[in-house]
């Protein structure tokens, strides 16, 4: 156990609060306080509702209190969306109410210039009664069990997952959580917490590395409060659950004015490289990365080691897959001359390569020889991860694309689902590529078929990614992680 | 005299930096070896105590206004006898006096030549974010042109400093490339452990390289050091940074 009681009895308040205050409702439907009170009732949260405005009245059909003190009930959590100026006198209402947690949507602090800064003095002293603050600035939590969500989240998955996410930036989050669901993954909790004013980054993974619900935790930070112990943190939690963290704001490599030989070398960039190292958190270098990084840590459950057979059906596409893997340290053994005989004998004998990787010289393998090769690499070779490239899954995906006859739809319905009988039989990974390369409005027919077959293919526990490039990078994160942390376990 | 008394022995005279024998006498006592080093006010005083300490010797110019004592011809390396010293005595004083007449000059320091060794540099810098920072890397020209060095954050433990000496390009050079010396490398994670240990509990320190380091077959030892201090005692309290 690495988090204090009292610190995680606060954190479950923003979590699964039993009531919550929206403060700063109006009729104006597109405030702000109107629209995160719309989004959670929306989206279902379970609790106590109790919004706030001078006027009372009813709102959404939701009886709204004129002050905090007419509620009649104990209050866990407070949203605030008021102007940043009249935040600090409504916290110290929230102290005089015993509110022990709050969110504040507001903007208008340290991030506006000297005039926020100023109001963040004041914050200062309320914050020192003992009141705790996530924000300023910032879009709240996401979380699927309590029926919370963002302000810009009424639409997001009712259904949870596996992943934490911690994002400064509400943006981001929003983004993240988007994209994120087309491709299968679901959330714990998400976090959009802004300013970081008292509650930080530290706080935060110290709570996801302590809570059961969370198995892969995905962060997005600018910058960090406290570095030092955000380092022991995620150095801590990185041994019982990945970090991957994107860092944003890296290419400013501003060398600070030092008067010291070591001064001068130690740029943003260097000090970064080295928290990577020595927390052993997985490096995420764009949106996309993190959220193919989650998904590839969201689905490895067998160990996954750096040995890789990859499968194309195109030479051109082995190469630069094979290209991929040298680059990330993922090995491709050269098969056994008996299974690059048995290999042989399944395909066309023009045009294809047996070795590792398999050019199958055609997008469209017959069903059996396809489960032949793949059964025949998992059962005689030391591979622990079969990765398939340029490959046409789908039923309707040759006819759509390449006009090929009707009369060969036939019996491919059966080749869907190769890749999943043969994980399940071996117990090792299997990664699929579905390529994004038809994106004309009129090909609607083939993307909805793709994003279809993707759906099905994560919902099995296979992870899709639209190229090898992209698909062997994430392998590569998973790989380099299990060796770190399994070699200190001594396994 | 203790580390803590050094510190406010430098505070007193309103400097942040420290000079080359105050720098390694800190130094000795977070427990890291140092070429040992005096001072030396008078041309006698240096002959003296290079007779004391045994030929060759080195004389570098003490000012705690004059950071690179170098560039300003203030180092006399490799001096064989007590002629020798007298006259880089005068030369040295004399370039510092043209080159900075108003510079308090307290005299120069003198040392034993260390024999030599493989160079290596060692520091330490504050990170706004992560606070104290360390740096290993090769010295010498290895560090200007290739700036082939590794960082940890402090605090390291042991497994850090391993991965900080293995990390950098160079490391080969350390296990006794094409017939050149090993070099006792867990001497130097120690070293860096000891380091890291010792900036963790002086928050007044800003920033510190030790350049070169000689490492050996057998141990290492900095032979020359440069610490400078925070500012103000509150900014050592601020960038503690936990």
């Amino acid at each position: 156990m690495m988090i204090n009681k009292e610190q995680k009895g606060i954190l479950n308040q923003f979590f699964y609060p039993r009531s919550l205050a929206v403060i700063g409702v109006s009729a104006d439907e597109n405030s702000f306080g109107t629209r995160y009170l719309s989004a959670i009732l929306k989206f279902g949260f379970k609790g106590k509702l109790y919004p706030i405005h001078p006027r009372g009245g009813e709102l959404l059909g939701i009886k709204v209190y004129p002050r905090l003190g007419d509620v009649p009930d104990a209050i866990d959590l407070a949203v605030v969306c008021l102007p940043g100026r009249m935040v600090p006198g409504v916290l110290e209402e929230c102290l005089a109410k015993g509110i022990q947690a709050a969110i504040v949507v507001s903007a208008g602090f340290s991030e506006t210039g000297e005039e926020g800064k100023k109001l963040e003095l004041e914050l200062a002293k309320v914050r020192a009664k003992g009141i705790r603050i996530m924000g300023p600035n910032c879009f709240g939590v996401y979380c699927p069990r309590s029926g919370l969500t963002l302000l810009v989240g009424p639409n997001f998955p009712r259904e949870g997952g596996p992943v934490g996410l911690v994002a400064q930036s509400g943006q981001f989050a929003e983004m993240i959580v988007l994209q994120a669901r087309g491709l299968g993954i679901r959330f714990s909790k998400v976090i959009s917490y802004g300013n970081a004013f008292d509650l930080n980054e530290a706080d935060y993974l110290e709570y996801l590395a302590d809570d059961p619900d969370t198995k892969v935790i995905a962060v997005y930070v600018e910058g960090v409060k406290q570095g030092r112990r955000f380092l022991e943190v995620v150095r801590r939690t990185s041994k019982l659950k990945p970090v991957i963290i994107w860092k944003g704001g890296l290419t400013k490599t501003g060398s600070r004015a030092a008067s010291s030989h070591t001064g001068s070398l130690a740029g943003d960039e260097a000090i970064w490289d080295t928290f990577f190292a020595q927390s052993g958190a997985v490096r995420a270098d764009s949106m996309d990365d993190l959220i193919d990084t989650t998904i590839a840590f969201a689905h490895s459950s067998a160990r996954c080691g750096r040995r890789v057979a990859l499968l194309s059906g195109s030479g051109g596409t082995a190469v630069i897959g094979a290209d991929a893997c040298e680059r990330a340290g993922l090995e491709l053994p050269s098969f056994s001359p008996e299974v690059q005989k048995t290999i042989s004998s399944l395909l066309p004998p023009i045009g294809t390569g047996v070795r590792n990787p398999v050019d199958l010289a055609t997008p469209h393998p017959p069903a059996r020889a396809l489960t032949t090769i793949l059964e025949t690499i998992f059962s005689r070779e030391p591979v622990d991860t079969i990765i398939l490239g340029r490959m046409f899954l789908t039923v309707k995906g040759p006819t759509l694309v390449l006009g090929t006859p009707k009369s060969l739809e036939q019996g491919r319905e059966e080749i869907r689902d190769i890749p999943l009988k043969v994980k399940g039989a071996f117990g090792k990974s299997i990664y699929v590529t579905l390529s994004e390369e038809v994106s004309d409005a009129e090909m609607i027919e083939f993307e909805a078929d793709r994003r279809s077959l993707r759906h099905y293919y994560i919902t099995h526990g296979i992870p899709v990614y639209p190229t090898l490039e992209r698909a062997v990078k994430a392998l590569a994160h998973v790989v380099r992680y299990q060796e770190r942390f399994h070699r200190q376990e001594g396994g | 005299m203790t580390a803590q008394a050094i510190i406010e022995e430098v505070r007193r005279a309103s400097r942040t930096l420290l000079t080359e024998i105050e720098s390694k006498a800190l130094l000795c006592e977070a427990g890291i070896p140092t070429v040992e080093t005096k001072l030396a006010r008078t041309k006698e005083e240096a002959v003296l105590t290079s007779k004391k300490l045994g030929f060759p010797v080195a004389l570098k110019i003490v000012s705690p206004e004059i950071t690179h004592k170098s560039d300003v011809g203030g180092v006399k390396l490799g001096l064989k006898t007590s002629k020798q010293v007298g006259q880089a005595y005068d030369e040295v004083l004399s370039a510092v006096r043209q080159s900075h007449p108003k510079a308090k000059v307290d005299g120069v320091s003198v040392q034993r030549m260390a024999r030599p060794g493989t160079e290596i540099i060692i520091g330490m810098t504050k990170d706004a974010q992560f606070g104290p920072v360390l740096m290993f890397g090769l010295g010498g020209i290895l560090v200007e042109l290739l700036k082939d060095v590794s960082f940890r954050i402090v605090p390291l433990e042991r497994e850090d400093a391993r991965e900080m000496v293995h990390g950098i390009k160079g490391y080969p050079l350390l296990e006794g490339y094409r017939g050149k010396e090993s070099v006792d490398v867990s001497f130097l994670e120690e070293m860096l452990v000891k380091l890291s240990r010792f900036v963790d509990t002086h928050p007044e320190i800003k920033e510190l390289d030790l350049n070169p380091v000689f490492a050996y077959h057998d141990g290492a030892v900095a032979v020359d050091a440069r610490v400078i201090l925070e500012e103000t005692p509150a900014s050592a309290v601020n960038t503690l940074n936990t």
